[in-house]
């Protein structure tokens, strides 16, 4: 703490102030690169945090997509009024749309809000407790046992997660189309498969990757170095869920500005 | 043994501790006291390896900590115990598996052996039967003795107590004391206790450091910190009025 009030004083604010963090950041996360010291414990925790993660996020994930494609699919409707364009388009711009946008982008944006609050306000609660302490002074590599596992996890589940909210995003969509008469199933699977790429997968699972990582090592950054008592890990928390949404944002034009 | 040597420990301008040498040995419960801010909780952060002194050294038999490596200081943490101030049991675990926890990270014992483990230190500090409960189900007294089980499931050479008897009532509070000084005792530890109790000082303190605005003013023994005449631990000791008459009486 004293060091940064050092360093940040001593500086122009803004800039040194995300320099100092990124710093911090990346020095936080070459410390995960370390030999564990019980591989069993070590797996154990990261079973642990993929069940809190992957499975405890299904339900949020579901309704999330079936709505948004709902929604998408009415709305496309709507804005689509010309009788001469078939109405195949709107089964390929929901899906296209469910792939490259609603189904990693706003998923992921759920996401740093639920996972995101629990793993800073998790760790920054061990923080203030001393339990962190705790584990340092056994020996054991603190960020290793307690961010690693969660990074991973993050990382192993959260592209499943939106493979299943894109799935369910499409058929959202076209279940609406069909029960409200906009667009038949034939017609919607028919432009779906026509504007279908392969690239497009990739490029989804590719800011599925980037977007668990972010929202993982960004909240457990938030909450490693939490300094006093519960206001603290509160505030943590809710940063934890700007910066990581901000973070998804960012890394969103980024992808989409270079892959596409 | 653990010996400090020139500790000095700055926070942006303010300087923390000055110039702290001392001598810890086995086998006694050695006591730094002092009131709050007075640097007590960094000098023990910095015992235990969570702050890096500006200038000096602990030593920890023959080895410089912060001179060795990562696998070196690793080597001297199992040797190291510590009960924190409010325990820091983790809280996903139930009894059981706070004191399991450092046996399965470092031990090479197999599962019966540990949990036999688990079972002696559970009843070293009288907690048997308690396995299962969950951490939020006990008491402080009960929380600070399950933390004595788990500082001391690896068999540590070095234990180090963080205001061991903060928030407890009179008579648990002697019982962590003894349960403290017995296992000094009974493994010929270094125990490093962390305190302004001046109960636990009276009753377990084998050797007293009393560091006054970052500085160790007096080192000595429970017998003669009532006859010193250092001022400023005078007003640390007999800090009540009670204890101030109390002296005056004895004096005369």
């Amino acid at each position: 703490m004293a060091d940064k009030t050092v360093f940040l004083s001593t500086y122009p604010p803004i800039p040194m102030f995300f320099f100092y963090h990124l710093g911090r950041y990346l020095m936080l996360l070459r410390r995960l690169f370390k030999r564990p010291e019980n591989r069993v414990l070590y797996t154990r925790e990261l079973i642990r945090q993929m069940y809190t993660i992957g499975v405890g996020s299904i339900g949020i994930v579901i309704i999330i997509a079936v709505f948004s494609g709902a929604v998408t699919t009415i709305q496309t409707a709507y804005q689509l009024i010309a009788s001469w364009i078939s109405k195949s388009v709107i089964g390929a711009i929901v899906s296209d749309s469910s792939l490259l946008e609603l189904g990693p982008t706003i998923t992921s944006l759920v996401l740093a809000g639920k996972i995101g609050s629990s793993i800073a306000s998790e760790i920054g609660t061990m923080r203030v407790t001393e339990q962190i302490d705790a584990l340092e002074i056994m020996g054991i590599n603190a960020p290793g046992y307690l961010i690693g596992p969660k990074i991973l996890a993050a990382l192993l589940t959260i592209p499943l997660l939106i493979v299943l909210s894109i799935g369910l995003c499409t058929a959202g969509g076209m279940v609406v189309g069909e029960l409200t008469g906009i667009i038949t199933y034939r017609q919607f699977v028919e432009g779906a498969r026509s504007s279908f790429q392969a690239y497009n997968l990739f490029f989804s699972m590719t800011k599925a990757i980037t977007f668990s990582f972010l929202i993982s090592s960004i909240s457990a950054y938030q909450g490693y170095y939490v300094e006093g008592g519960s206001l603290e890990v509160g505030k943590a928390s809710t940063q934890a869920v700007v910066y990581s949404s901000v973070a998804i944002l960012a890394a969103d034009y980024i992808l989409a500005q270079l892959l596409l | 043994m653990i010996e400090i040597l020139d500790i000095t420990k700055q926070f942006g301008q303010k300087t923390v501790l000055h110039s702290l040498s001392a001598r810890f040995g086995p086998g006694e419960v050695s006591m730094i006291i002092g009131s709050s801010g007075s640097g007590k909780s960094v000098l023990m952060k910095i015992l235990v390896g969570l702050f890096a002194p500006d200038v000096g050294k602990v030593c920890y038999g023959t080895s410089d900590f912060f001179s060795l490596d990562i696998g070196g200081k690793t080597e001297i943490r199992k040797q190291i115990g510590m009960l924190f101030q409010n325990s820091a049991l983790f809280d996903s675990l139930n009894v059981e598996q706070n004191v399991l926890f450092p046996l399965q990270m470092f031990g090479k014992q197999s599962v019966r052996q540990q949990l036999e483990r688990v079972n002696h230190c559970l009843e070293r500090v009288g907690l048997s039967g308690t396995n299962a409960m969950h951490t939020s189900q006990l008491s402080g007294g009960m929380r600070k003795r399950v933390g004595i089980a788990r500082a001391i499931a690896l068999e540590p050479r070095y234990l180090f107590c963080d205001e061991p008897n903060s928030g407890l009532d009179p008579l648990t509070s002697i019982k962590i004391d003894e349960l403290i000084r017995e296992i000094t005792l009974e493994s010929g530890i270094t125990t490093i206790v962390n305190s302004h109790d001046m109960n636990s000082v009276m009753e377990i303190g084998n050797h007293i450091c009393f560091l006054f605005r970052g500085k160790i003013l007096w080192t000595g023994s429970k017998s003669n910190i009532m006859k010193t005449d250092c001022r400023e631990l005078n007003d640390f000791v007999f800090a009540t009025a009670f204890l101030k008459q109390l002296r005056t009486l004895n004096t005369d």
